[in-house]
């Protein structure tokens, strides 16, 4: 089973970011010497999905600001009013994942519960 | 990455292993599955059916193929319910749960299995994709699945933590899902129960993609709403059961966190802000909202396909994909208001075919 709206959104960048994460991981597990070939094997499959993903959207958003993005009055007004026509906009994508690891760390701190009985 | 090849370690693992088969009115589909299990490269010590007093001839049939058939004295209401009453027989050091629908890959269960070389994996879940891929329904699943179980899922692995050991096609150690007593009827997706019970208690589950299973996915909307309703209804009960347990178990409390998110907050969007603002501003370019991802859905979905040979399935199933989706925010907001604000669980389990 699938939750969620898989793509984008908080999931889809969840995904990229620790897909990214894991070529870090792997270094360290390596320089630990505790790597082989099929964990290699694992992580540079995943980042070709994760780098393909992030050049296919970007590619989209190019193709779509060279196009339709610029003729459309609407658009340009609903990014004057989210305020996305700034060169950090990008931001306001990127920024709710580290919120969201932060409230669940500080939720772990107040509200973590061990063991549920089953 | 999990080689195949003669492994004596594998056969004498499916020596220790019994399956279970929980079917109600399955009588057009056990055949299969249970002929599925037969001709594995390893096959299994013993296969129990339990026919749930189907009114079918699922017994007969089932009985017809040589293995053992147990039936409740009466229905037990779940597919938990089912699995629980043979659970209780089981002697071996294994057990494996596959729906009365549900087919494997001949190495299916060889390969699996070795995920158990570690003695701490308490469960063992394997690559799904839908058996038929026909109708706009099934070929929605069709490319869901693959981007789930070709990008998301390895990396749930490659953190020790896939988010569900999926209910059609498991394994598990018995005593570990003994001490559990077996699945639980507390919520509507019981192998999502199961799997978070497991990581609160510090056990391992693994997800093994070289071993696929096949099962019969919903393929008309009323069935499919079934099972929609199910999911939608099973996760959100098992966030309210386990949120504080979760949220200690690191890697899947983000995980859950997001996908909580996702399904309320971007089926909002879905639902409810693209259409009100391509209403507002009289413009349907904000209904391009609903496509704009393409790329993160079809490139892994396509790199699989390429795998498989299906190149051509998975550009003709594509566009479903964003229709099942549309359908499963409508099915996840109606869930979280029954669920959460007007105190209305789902409590009756329907099967989705």
């Amino acid at each position: 089973m699938n939750v969620g709206l898989p793509g984008t959104g908080l999931g889809g960048l969840f995904y990229l970011s620790t897909t990214l994460a894991m070529l870090f991981v792997e270094i360290y597990i390596t320089l630990r010497g505790k790597s082989s070939f099929k964990r290699w094997h694992l992580v540079l499959k995943q980042l070709i999905i994760a780098f393909s993903i992030i050049a296919g959207i970007t590619l989209t958003a190019y193709l779509l600001s060279l196009t339709i993005l610029p003729h459309s009055a609407a658009v340009s007004e609903v990014r004057k009013i989210m305020h996305a026509d700034s060169n950090y906009s990008f931001l306001l994508y990127i920024v709710p994942l580290p919120i969201m690891i932060i409230l669940v760390q500080i939720l772990r701190v107040f509200f973590g519960k061990r063991e549920v009985k089953a | 990455m999990i080689k195949k090849g003669s492994n004596n370690k594998a056969e004498n693992r499916a020596n220790e292993l019994t399956i279970i088969i929980p079917a109600y009115n399955e009588e057009e589909n056990i055949a299969d599955t249970v002929r599925s299990l037969l001709a594995q490269t390893t096959p299994p010590k013993e296969i129990i059916v339990v026919n749930d007093c189907s009114t079918d001839d699922t017994e007969k049939i089932a009985k017809s193929l040589g293995i053992t058939v147990l039936t409740p004295p009466q229905n037990t209401g779940t597919k938990a319910g089912a699995q629980n009453y043979a659970l209780k027989l089981i002697k071996t050091k294994y057990t494996m749960a596959i729906d009365g629908d549900t087919t494997l890959a001949k190495d299916a269960i060889e390969l699996l299995m070795k995920a158990f070389d570690d003695s701490k994996v308490a469960a063992a879940c394997g690559f799904v994709l839908p058996r038929h891929i026909n109708t706009i329904w099934e070929r929605g699943r069709y490319i869901e699945y693959l981007l789930a179980f070709t990008f998301y899922k390895p990396v749930q692995d490659y953190y020790g933590k896939p988010m569900i050991s999926s209910g059609c096609f498991s394994a598990y150690q018995t005593d570990l899902l003994k001490e559990n007593n077996g699945w639980s009827n507390r919520t509507m997706a019981e192998d999502m129960d199961l799997t978070w019970s497991f990581y609160q208690k510090g056990h391992k589950v693994r997800f093994i993609p070289e071993a696929v299973s096949y099962p019969i996915e919903p393929n008309n909307f009323h069935f499919l709403s079934k099972q929609l309703r199910r999911w939608s209804h099973g996760f959100l009960q098992n966030v309210r059961l386990h949120w504080r347990g979760v949220l200690n178990v690191q890697f899947l409390n983000t995980m859950v966190a997001v996908s909580f998110w996702d399904g309320i907050v971007a089926s909002l969007i879905y639902l409810i802000l693209f259409p009100l603002l391509a209403l507002i501003f009289q413009n349907p370019i904000f209904l391009l909202g609903y496509i704009i991802d393409a790329p993160a859905v079809l490139l892994p979905a396509l790199i699989k396909g390429y795998e498989r040979r299906e190149v051509g399935k998975v550009l003709l199933s594509f566009p479903s994909f964003f229709i099942l989706r549309t359908i499963n925010g409508l099915f996840l907001l109606e869930a979280f208001w029954k669920e959460f604000i007007i105190g209305k669980p789902l409590t009756v389990y329907e099967k989705g075919h």
